[in-house]
C-alpha cells in the first residue's frame, strides 16, 4: 500500500514538473520583427507624414471640403493656393481665433485621417495638439519637427509689407576740412578743399594755431584779416563772414593764408566749411588716394603726416617747388629724396625708389599699412637756423610793500617779520619770539622756483622788478641764475603798492631789451590793493591804472600779463581783469601755496613759449615754394567696403577734448571721451592734435571691448624727434571705434620718446559715419499702399536728423509687397505617431 | 527484497523517461528557437533592404533628370513628388531585374505598388506575389503623386 503510494506520488511530480515546464516555454513567444524596427518603420511614417505636409500644396487638396468652402467664400486666395498644407494649418492656427483653430482641426483630419488605419497621428505645435487621430494612449511615440517661418501666436498670417530704399537725397548737411601740419611754415600758406556737391555755404570756420597775424583769401579773394592769440598748444577758432562764403565753388577751392606778422607758420589746425550737398557719398577712386602737399611761398619747412587705410601696396611722390637750397623729403625716418637745384623742379618718385628708401631704414610697406605716418620736408644746409628750446622773456614783478613784512599766522601779538624774514623769527619787545614764515619770504621762495623752472629751458630769459610805493628794484632780462636769486634775496619791504609801477616798469625793459618775436610775458604778484596811481596811465584811480596798465603791456607790445593774488586783501577784481586784458590769466594763492602757483605760472609760460619746428632765417635768403600740387599716390587694398547703394555720408566732429566727457589734463597728455550713436557706421576717424612747437607722439583710444589700445607712436619711426614729421591728424582706426558707447582719446605730444609735454585742450575728433538709407520689412498691412507708406515715414523718421529728403527720393521695392513668410516666428510644428 | 529492486527499476525508469522527455522538450524548442531567430534576422534584413528600396522614391536620383542613358543612381522624385515619367521610364526603360540591382534588393524578390487614400490601385510594378513565397516583407510609405497623397506598398519576399 504504501509503495503504491510512493509510486503514485513519484508519477505525479514527475508529471506536474514536466507540464509546468511545458507551459514555461510554451509562455516564451518569439517575434518576428524587431522592436526596433517596429519603431523604424513608425519613424519612417511619421517623417512621410510631416513631408507631405510640408511639400502638399493647398491647390493639391482643393477638392476638400473644408478647402473648398474657404475658396467659395474667399477666405482663401489663389496666394493662398500656392502655400504648402502645413503653412495653411499653421496660418489657421495661429490666428488663435476660435474659427481659424477649427478650420486648422479640419483641414489636419481631412489629409491625414483614415490614411493610417492602424496608427494614430498626432499634430501639434509647440504647446497645443492641432489635430489627433486617436484618443488612445501612447506608448511608443515617433515625432518628426518642422520649423515654419512666418507664424507666431496672435500674429497676422496674411497681408502686405514694405522695404524702402533711398535713391537721392534734397540736400545734406555735410562738411570738408583742409588739414595743415603738424607744423606748415615758413611763409604764406595755400591749400585745397574740395566741396563735394555744394549747394550751399552755410558756414566757415577756421581752428588754427598761427604764428602771426594773417590775411585769408578765398579763390584768391580777400576774406578777412586774423590775429591769433599767443601761446603753444592752443588754437584760436575763427568764424568767416559770411559776406564771403560765395568764394566758394562746387569741387576744388584753394585757401591762401598771407602772413603780415613775423610768424609765418600753422603749427597746426584746420579750414572746415559747412554746407549743404545733394551728393550722397563722395565718389573717388577706391584703392587709390593722394596726399596733396600744402603750398609754402617763403621757407620750406613741413612737419605732416598721411594715412594709409588698408594694405599700402604701391606708393609714389611728386614733388613740384622752386628752391635754391639742398631739398629733402622723407617717409618716416627714409629721407626718399634729396637734392641741391636750382629753380623751379618737378620730381618723380617711383615706387621702386621709394620702396628701396624706406626699406633701407627698416621700414616696409606692410609696417606703413593702416598707419598714420610722418613726413617731413624742409631745406639743409643753408643758413637758418632751427631753434630747439625756450623762447620766452619774462618778467617777475613782486609786491614788496609793507605788509608783505607780516607774519603769515600772527603769534603772541607778533604781526610782522621787521624784514627778517628769512629767520622765521621776529623781534619783539620782550625779545626774539617765534612767528610763523613770513609773505616776503614766501615770495623770495617762490621767486627762486619760479628762475629754476624758467631758466631750466635754454634761451629763456628772466627779469624781475620789485615795487611797492615805486619801483624798488629792477634786474634786467638775464639767464644768470645767481645773480637773479642774489637780486630777489635783496628784496625789502616797506612802502605803498603800486601795481601799475611794477607793471610799466617790466613793460618798458621788455619792450627795450627782448625782441617781439620772443613769447614775453609779466608775471606780477601783490598781496594787497592798488593804491598808488601812475601818470602814464592817468586814470584818476590806482585800479584803474593797474588795469591799464595790463592793458597797455598787452596792446602796445604784445606782452601777456598773468596776475597772481597772495592772501586774502587783494582786490580780486582788478587782478582778474588785468589778467582779461593782459591775454594771461589769474592765480589765487593763500599764503601757503604761492610756490606752486609760480611753478604752475611758469610751466604755463613754458609751454607756450617753447619752440622746436619754427624756422628762424639769418641774412639774405632766396625765397622758396612748394606748389601744392605736389602730391603722394598711394596705392592700397582698402579696409572700408565702399558705399554702397542707398547710403550716405556724413562728416561730423566732437566738442574741443575740454569739453568732452572724461576729460583729464595732465603735465603728459590729455583726454576725453565721445559718444557714437548705435545707428551710424563710422567709416573714417581721426584726432586733430595742436601740437604747436612739440611733436604728437602718442595715441591712445579705449572702448569697452578693446581696453586703451596705442594707434600711433611716432618714435616707432625714430628716436630723434627733429628728422620726423608731425602730423595734425592721426588716424583712429575704426575696428577700435565702438558705436553706441562713449569712446576715449588719449593724445600727448613730446620733444622726445619720453617726456610727454601735455596735449592741447582744443583737440577734438573728426569722423566720417555711414549712414544706410534703407529700412526693412515692417509691420503688416491690409493693403499694399498701406504698407509702402509705412516704410516711407519709416526710412524718413530714421534719416531725417542727418539729411533733408524728400519721398520723391525714396524707391519702396514694389515686388516685396507680398504675403508676409519671414516676419514672425519660426514656431515649432510637430507630427507624432504611434501605433494604436 | 525483489519487491524493493522492483520498486527502484520502476521508479528509476519513469524518472529516467521523464527526464529524456525533458531533453526531448528542450531539444525541440531549441531547434525552434533557433529557425524562429534566423527567421528574424532573414524578415529585418529584408525590411532593411525594403526601406533602403523605398527610398528610391524619395529622392531625384543622379542626375536630376535622368535617362536609360545617363542614370547613375535612380531616384524616382522630383519636387518632392513622385514622377510620373520617371516611375514609367523605371518600368519600361530600365526593367525589374536592373532596377533590383539599383535599388539593392538582389536576392530578393519585389513589387512596388501605388494606392490612393481609398486603398485603389493605381500603379504597380513589379513581380506578382507567389503563393509558395517565404518571408515576406511589407513596407507602407506616403508619398504625392499627381498632386495627390497617394500609399507606397512595397514588398519583398524571398
Amino acid at each position: 500500500m504504501n509503495k503504491g503510494f510512493v509510486f503514485t506520488m513519484d508519477v505525479l511530480i514527475g508529471l506536474s514538473l514536466l507540464i509546468l515546464m511545458i507551459m514555461t516555454i510554451s509562455l516564451f513567444e518569439f517575434e518576428s520583427i524587431l522592436p526596433e524596427k517596429r519603431y523604424e518603420r513608425l519613424s519612417y511614417m511619421t517623417d512621410d507624414i510631416m513631408n507631405l505636409l510640408s511639400y502638399l500644396e493647398v491647390k493639391d487638396i482643393q477638392d476638400k471640403p473644408t478647402i473648398k468652402r474657404l475658396r467659395e467664400n474667399n477666405v482663401l486666395t489663389d496666394m493662398d493656393f500656392k502655400k504648402t498644407v502645413l503653412d495653411l494649418i499653421a496660418s489657421f492656427w495661429y490666428n488663435k481665433t476660435e474659427e481659424s483653430q477649427e478650420i486648422a482641426r479640419n483641414i489636419s483630419e481631412e489629409v491625414l485621417g483614415g490614411l493610417l488605419g492602424d496608427i494614430c497621428i498626432n499634430l501639434t505645435t509647440d504647446t497645443e495638439t492641432i489635430y489627433s487621430s486617436c484618443d488612445t494612449p501612447a506608448e511608443d511615440v515617433t515625432v518628426s519637427t518642422r520649423i515654419e517661418s512666418g507664424h507666431a501666436p496672435g500674429k497676422p498670417a496674411s497681408g502686405f509689407i514694405a522695404r524702402a530704399f533711398l535713391t537721392n537725397i534734397k540736400g545734406k548737411k555735410d562738411s570738408s576740412y583742409a588739414y595743415f601740419g603738424g607744423y606748415v611754415g615758413n611763409g604764406n600758406i595755400t591749400r585745397n578743399i574740395t566741396l563735394y556737391g555744394l549747394n550751399e555755404v552755410l558756414n566757415i570756420t577756421m581752428v588754427l594755431d598761427a604764428g602771426s597775424d594773417f590775411n585769408l583769401y578765398i579763390n584768391g579773394n580777400y576774406s578777412g584779416s586774423f590775429s591769433p592769440s599767443p601761446g603753444n598748444l592752443t588754437a584760436d577758432e575763427w568764424v568767416i563772414n559770411p559776406l564771403y562764403y560765395s568764394y566758394l565753388n562746387d569741387g576744388y577751392n584753394t585757401i591762401t593764408f598771407n602772413f603780415t606778422g613775423n610768424e609765418s607758420y600753422i603749427g597746426g589746425g584746420y579750414f572746415k566749411v559747412t554746407y549743404s550737398s545733394s551728393q550722397m557719398f563722395p565718389t573717388k577712386t577706391e584703392g587709390i588716394d593722394y596726399y596733396y602737399f600744402p603750398g609754402i611761398n617763403g621757407i620750406i619747412n613741413l612737419y605732416s603726416s598721411f594715412y594709409v587705410p588698408g594694405s599700402l601696396n604701391t606708393l609714389e611722390v611728386y614733388l613740384h617747388y622752386k628752391s635754391d637750397y639742398e631739398t629733402f623729403f622723407s617717409i618716416g625716418n627714409a629721407t626718399v629724396y634729396e637734392a641741391n637745384t636750382t629753380g623751379e623742379e618737378t620730381v618723380y618718385i617711383l615706387d621702386d625708389d621709394v620702396k628701396n628708401n624706406i626699406t633701407s631704414v627698416g621700414l616696409s610697406y606692410g609696417f606703413l599699412s593702416n598707419k598714420t605716418i610722418p613726413i617731413r620736408m624742409g631745406l639743409s644746409n643753408v643758413s637758418y637756423v632751427t631753434m630747439i628750446g625756450g623762447n620766452a622773456d619774462v618778467f617777475s614783478v613782486t609786491d614788496v610793500s609793507g605788509s608783505m613784512d607780516d607774519c603769515i599766522t600772527p603769534i603772541y601779538g607778533v604781526s610782522n617779520c621787521n624784514n627778517v624774514p628769512e629767520t622765521g623769527c621776529c623781534w619783539w619787545w620782550f625779545g626774539w619770539r617765534q612767528c610763523d614764515r613770513c609773505k616776503i619770504g614766501e615770495a623770495k621762495v617762490a621767486n627762486k622756483l619760479f628762475v629754476d623752472t624758467v631758466l631750466n629751458v635754454s634761451g629763456n630769459r628772466l627779469g624781475l622788478v620789485s615795487y611797492s610805493t615805486n619801483v624798488r628794484s629792477m634786474h634786467p632780462l638775464s639767464s644768470d641764475n645767481t645773480s637773479l636769486k642774489n637780486g630777489i634775496d635783496n628784496y625789502a619791504t616797506g612802502g605803498w603798492t603800486c601795481i601799475c609801477c611794477g607793471v610799466n616798469n617790466a613793460s618798458e625793459e621788455l619792450n627795450l631789451n627782448s625782441h617781439p618775436s620772443k613769447f614775453r610775458s609779466i608775471v606780477l604778484m601783490t598781496d594787497g590793493k592798488a593804491n598808488i596811481m601812475c601818470t602814464q596811465q592817468d586814470t584818476g584811480n590806482a585800479a584803474e591804472d593797474a588795469v591799464q596798465s595790463a592793458c597797455d603791456a598787452y596792446n602796445n607790445y604784445g606782452i601777456t600779463v598773468h596776475t597772481i593774488g597772495f592772501g586774502n586783501d587783494i582786490n580780486e577784481t582788478t587782478l582778474q581783469r588785468m589778467a582779461d586784458c593782459g591775454h594771461g590769466k589769474y592765480y589765487f594763492s593763500d599764503v601757503t601755496e604761492l610756490s606752486e602757483i609760480y611753478k604752475e605760472v611758469a610751466e604755463e609760460i613754458l609751454n607756450a613759449s617753447y619752440v622746436a619746428q619754427t624756422v628762424k632765417v639769418e641774412g639774405f635768403y632766396n625765397k622758396t615754394i612748394l606748389y601744392p600740387d605736389s602730391y603722394i599716390k598711394f596705392n592700397y587694398t582698402p579696409n572700408i567696403i565702399p558705399f554702397g547703394y542707398g547710403e550716405v555720408s556724413l562728416t561730423r566732429e566732437t566738442n574741443k577734448i575740454e569739453d568732452c566727457i572724461g576729460y583729464v589734463k595732465t603735465g603728459e597728455y590729455v583726454e576725453g571721451g565721445y559718444y557714437i550713436s548705435p545707428e551710424v557706421e563710422v567709416i573714417d576717424a581721426k584726432v586733430t592734435s595742436y601740437s604747436s612747437q612739440f611733436w604728437t607722439h602718442k595715441v591712445d583710444v579705449n572702448t569697452s571691448s578693446t581696453g586703451w589700445q596705442r594707434v600711433f607712436q611716432l618714435a616707432d619711426f625714430g628716436s630723434d624727434y627733429r628728422k620726423l614729421g608731425d602730423p595734425f591728424i592721426v588716424q583712429i582706426p575704426v575696428n577700435l571705434i565702438q558705436e553706441g558707447e562713449n569712446n576715449f582719446v588719449r593724445v600727448e605730444t613730446g620733444i622726445n620718446p619720453v617726456n610727454g609735454t601735455g596735449g592741447s585742450p582744443d583737440d577734438r575728433v573728426i569722423y566720417t559715419m555711414k549712414i544706410k538709407g534703407s529700412v526693412g520689412y515692417g509691420s503688416v498691412f491690409n493693403s499694399s499702399s498701406s504698407a509702402m507708406e509705412d516704410a516711407r515715414q519709416r526710412l524718413i523718421n530714421k534719416i531725417s536728423s542727418y539729411v533733408d529728403i524728400d519721398k520723391d527720393d525714396i524707391f519702396v521695392q514694389n515686388e516685396t509687397t507680398r504675403g508676409i513668410q519671414e516676419i514672425w516666428g519660426p514656431s515649432l510644428l510637430k507630427i507624432i505617431m504611434w501605433e494604436r | 527484497m525483489s519487491l524493493k529492486a522492483q520498486v527502484l527499476s520502476f521508479d528509476f525508469i519513469i524518472a529516467a523517461s521523464i527526464f529524456l522527455l525533458v531533453v526531448g522538450i528542450i531539444y525541440i524548442y531549441w531547434v525552434y528557437s533557433n529557425m524562429q531567430i534566423e527567421e528574424t534576422k532573414n524578415i529585418n534584413d529584408m525590411t532593411e533592404k525594403a526601406y533602403t528600396a523605398t527610398q528610391v522614391w524619395f529622392r531625384e536620383g543622379v542626375p536630376e533628370y535622368w535617362d536609360n542613358n545617363t542614370i547613375i543612381d535612380l531616384g524616382l522624385e522630383n519636387e518632392h513628388r513622385f514622377n510620373q515619367t520617371k516611375m514609367n521610364m523605371m518600368e519600361t526603360d530600365i526593367g525589374y531585374n536592373n532596377t533590383k540591382i539599383k535599388i539593392g534588393l538582389g536576392g530578393y524578390e519585389y513589387n512596388f505598388s501605388i494606392y490612393n487614400s481609398t486603398e485603389y490601385l493605381l500603379w504597380s510594378f513589379g513581380q506578382s506575389l507567389p503563393s509558395n513565397s517565404q518571408n515576406i516583407v511589407n513596407v507602407k510609405r506616403i508619398g504625392i503623386l499627381n498632386g495627390s497623397v497617394v500609399i507606397l506598398k512595397v514588398v519583398v519576399w524571398k
